[in-house]
């Protein structure tokens, strides 16, 4: 009788920490590739930071309403839809720091979204 | 085995009166089509069954593939996306689970999900101290009685009714249905350490009030056959249990129970029965309305609240009104109230004042002696037809449109830009809504002439005498088509 | 309590009447124009339509110029499948003929925050027979069954 136990922890355990592990460790493994830069409603974080000279993959998320992603003249994607991640490459140039803003009306403080990205040497 | 002969397919006269079903004789018929006391015994005809269904890993695998779903949709809701429709939890619990319960399980299944459902596994592997195996020696739980003053669905109406009160917020922010969800687990595991069994399941799982209310109209039943042996056997192994397998976990007494309501399909009864006397049938759907046992006011009042929840969520949901909307999203504290106001107004006093009136008017045109709370009681349970109809047509208007979002979050569980397998990208596509209304129309129109037929057959029960009931079912008939024709306008109006 | 008794027939006939005259939704629902053009201006918002409810004529070619006003909507229009991206301060228009009668829900199209799923409105395309019909079977249903009833209570 004690192999069925052992058998059905086994499975117990598998389910309840195996299936939150793998998915982390599928995150962290893909997060490795790939800056995730969310945006809601009024905020674009984190502050992101690349080195100069490399390329660098921004995934945009969108949390809450349809927003934008603009970086000065240079970049300007104007729709990023909630559900609809989307991958950004970046080859930064000149070391400094550069503004992000939202390009897509996003409610009342649509202005007041910005946020920061940093090319270090 | 029997010690009488059994008619073909047709309960024996005995156990009609067992079940309370003594009114009704073998030509009575649902709508003039389904029998009413037809019995198909799926135990009986496949013996494979039986089986499957007494060994003790049926339910912990059951068990365990709910945990399968749960695990991610848990995890999704606390870290992962803030977009409902891109967050695993939403798109299962709130399109799938809840349109599978609606349009599969309780009508045909009866309370199948409370064998499947990984709530209060935990607390129940924890209290048992095994997972599968019955030990010896004690469990791990103080084994207190619930109060017997809420041996009843009230605390189940009221906690059922407090989370409608943010069903709004509930079905669309992730966060908020993981917050549920683990308080629910959290209370079962409370519940299980102190109490015994399944007392959460029976006495304080929200969704369990519907789940058995409804389930009464369900086509499938676990049942004895208390004809035979049974009756004459003293030990009653699934009432106090056998060293292999446990007493009836949801406190009920399989020997004579009569109707789903209280029925998790836990199964233990097959385990301990050492005549193999449990069986699953099949039946008529709505079969145990009739059913003249344990009938009671929570029940009824579990019934207004569905019927009234089910019209409050189509307005607000399915309703072009912004400002129900704004409500019912908690834009102010004021709107908020007002809905929790009216919603809390209409399912606990309208629906049943108007029902009231109904029952009243229908005693006074019949004129003849009846208790006003009997009949009011009793032939409430006429509502649950075309509540539960209300609600398909409800489910259709979710995942008819929204059925899709599971083909893009199978991909992206949690929102996070994942592409499991490759489908991330799917858009948002409706199915079938051209037809959508002709669907819901129908069930409502089923839903009415069954409850109707419902109300005429539990009034001739009620008054045993069929002139006086065909006059006291005239007003809660007219109550039925009033609601119905409102759920049309509400649908296709 | 006796006084209804004695009134259970007219009583009964006049619900039966009741339900009958549901049907009576039937030529008010009827198109009372000639096709025309329909041009209507229906603002989004987090999440309503307004107006929430547009009414037209079967054969009417109708002309929604769209405008979100605070983020981001979409249209979709239900059994008609029409579908436009409606970014805030730009008007977009969408344009059909009305030939589906009944009533037919239009949804937001792009996730505009967690009501999305419920920023709903109702478009009815008038004669609206399916739903006269529909009122008419559940007027039927009740009125039939209460005649049933009543046969039962004269039967001996």
């Amino acid at each position: 009788m004690r192999w069925k136990e052992i058998v059905a922890g086994l499975m117990v355990a598998g389910v309840l920490f195996g299936i939150p592990a793998a998915a982390i460790a599928y995150q962290n493994s893909y997060a490795t590739q790939v800056i995730p830069v969310k945006l809601s409603q009024w905020k674009i974080e984190p502050e992101i930071h690349v080195k100069a000279g490399t390329k660098t993959r921004l995934l945009l998320i969108a949390t809450d309403v349809t927003h934008g992603f603009q970086i000065g003249r240079l970049i300007n994607i104007k729709a990023i839809y909630p559900g609809h991640p989307q991958e950004l490459i970046v080859t930064a140039v000149d070391p400094g720091t550069y503004e992000i803003s939202c390009s897509n009306t996003c409610g009342v403080d649509h202005a007041k979204m910005l946020g920061k990205i940093v090319v270090e040497k | 085995m029997n010690a009488q002969p059994k008619p073909p397919n047709r309960m024996p006269e005995d156990e009609r009166m067992i079940r309370g079903m003594a009114a009704f004789g073998d030509d009575e018929k649902f709508l003039g089509l389904f029998p009413v006391t037809w019995r198909y015994d799926l135990t009986a005809r496949f013996p494979g069954l039986r089986k499957v269904l007494r060994s003790r890993w049926t339910s912990f695998l059951l068990q365990i593939a709910g945990f399968a779903f749960f695990m991610p949709a848990l995890m999704a809701g606390w870290i992962g996306s803030s977009v409902g429709n891109a967050n695993l939890i939403i798109v299962l619990v709130w399109i799938f689970w809840w349109s599978a319960l609606m349009l599969l399980m309780v009508p045909f299944a009866s309370r199948i999900w409370c064998a499947i459902c990984p709530l209060p596994s935990l607390g129940e592997w924890l209290s048992r101290k095994t997972f599968i195996v019955k030990p010896g020696g004690k469990p791990l739980t103080l084994g207190k009685k619930w109060p017997a003053a809420l041996r009843n669905m009230w605390p189940v109406n009221f906690v059922f009714l407090a989370l409608a009160l943010f069903s709004g917020i509930l079905t669309t922010k992730p966060i908020v249905t993981a917050a549920m969800l683990t308080g629910m687990v959290l209370v079962s595991l409370g519940t299980a350490l102190i109490y015994e069994k399944r007392t959460f399941c029976r006495y304080l799982c929200p969704v369990g009030g519907f789940l058995g209310l409804y389930s009464n109209f369900s086509t499938m039943e676990i049942r004895s056959n208390p004809y035979s042996e049974c009756r004459g056997h003293k030990q009653k192994e699934c009432v106090v249990g056998t060293a292999e397998a446990y007493a009836c976990p949801w406190m009920e007494a399989p020997t004579t129970m009569s109707r789903n309501t209280y029925c998790g399909m836990c199964l233990e009864c097959f385990r301990t029965c050492s005549l193999d006397n449990m069986s699953v049938r099949l039946r008529a759907p709505g079969a145990d309305l009739l059913v003249d046992k344990h009938r009671g006011l929570d029940e009824s009042w579990k019934a207004f609240i569905m019927l009234g929840a089910a019209g409050i969520y189509s307005a607000t949901m399915m309703g072009p009104w912004g400002f129900l909307k704004d409500w019912a999203n908690m834009k102010t504290l004021s709107g908020y109230l007002t809905y929790v106001g009216i919603l809390g107004l209409t399912v606990m006093v309208v629906v049943p004042a108007l029902w009231a009136a109904a029952i009243w008017a229908g005693r006074a045109l019949a004129g003849v002696e009846m208790p006003f709370r009997r009949l009011f009681t009793n032939l409430g349970y006429s509502l649950v037809p075309i509540g539960l109809m209300a609600w398909i047509a409800f489910s259709f208007a979710i995942l008819m449109p929204n059925g899709s979002y599971m083909i893009k979050v199978i991909s992206d569980p949690m929102g996070w830009g994942w592409d499991l397998f490759g489908t991330a990208g799917f858009p948002w596509t409706p199915f079938g809504l051209r037809v959508m209304p002709y669907l819901q129309v129908s069930c409502l129109l089923f839903g009415l002439a069954y409850s109707a037929d419902v109300v005429w057959k539990l009034a001739r029960q009620t008054y045993g005498d069929k002139r006086p009931a065909a006059l006291a079912a005239i007003p809660p008939v007219v109550f039925l088509t009033g609601v119905t024709a409102l759920f049309t306008w509400l649908f296709v109006g | 309590m006796i006084s209804i008794k004695r009134y259970w027939l007219p009583l009964s006939l006049l619900t039966v009447a009741l339900f009958m005259s549901l049907a009576a939704f039937l030529p008010s629902l009827a198109r009372a124009d000639e096709p025309k053009v329909v041009e209507i201006a229906v603002n989004a918002r987090q999440w309503a339509w307004d107006p929430g409810v547009i009414v037209v004529n079967q054969g009417d070619t109708v002309r929604l110029k769209l405008m979100a006003t605070d983020v981001t909507h979409g249209f979709y229009l239900d059994g008609y499948g029409i579908k436009a991206v409606m970014e805030p301060g730009k008007l977009a228009t969408v344009e059909f003929v009305a030939d589906k009668s009944g009533r037919w829900m239009f949804r937001c199209l792009e996730t505009c925050g967690n009501f999305h799923p419920y920023m709903i409105g109702w478009l009815r395309v008038k004669p609206n027979w399916y739903a006269g019909a529909s009122w008419l079977g559940t007027g039927a249903i009740g009125a039939g069954f209460i005649a049933f009833l009543l046969m039962q209570r004269v039967k001996p």
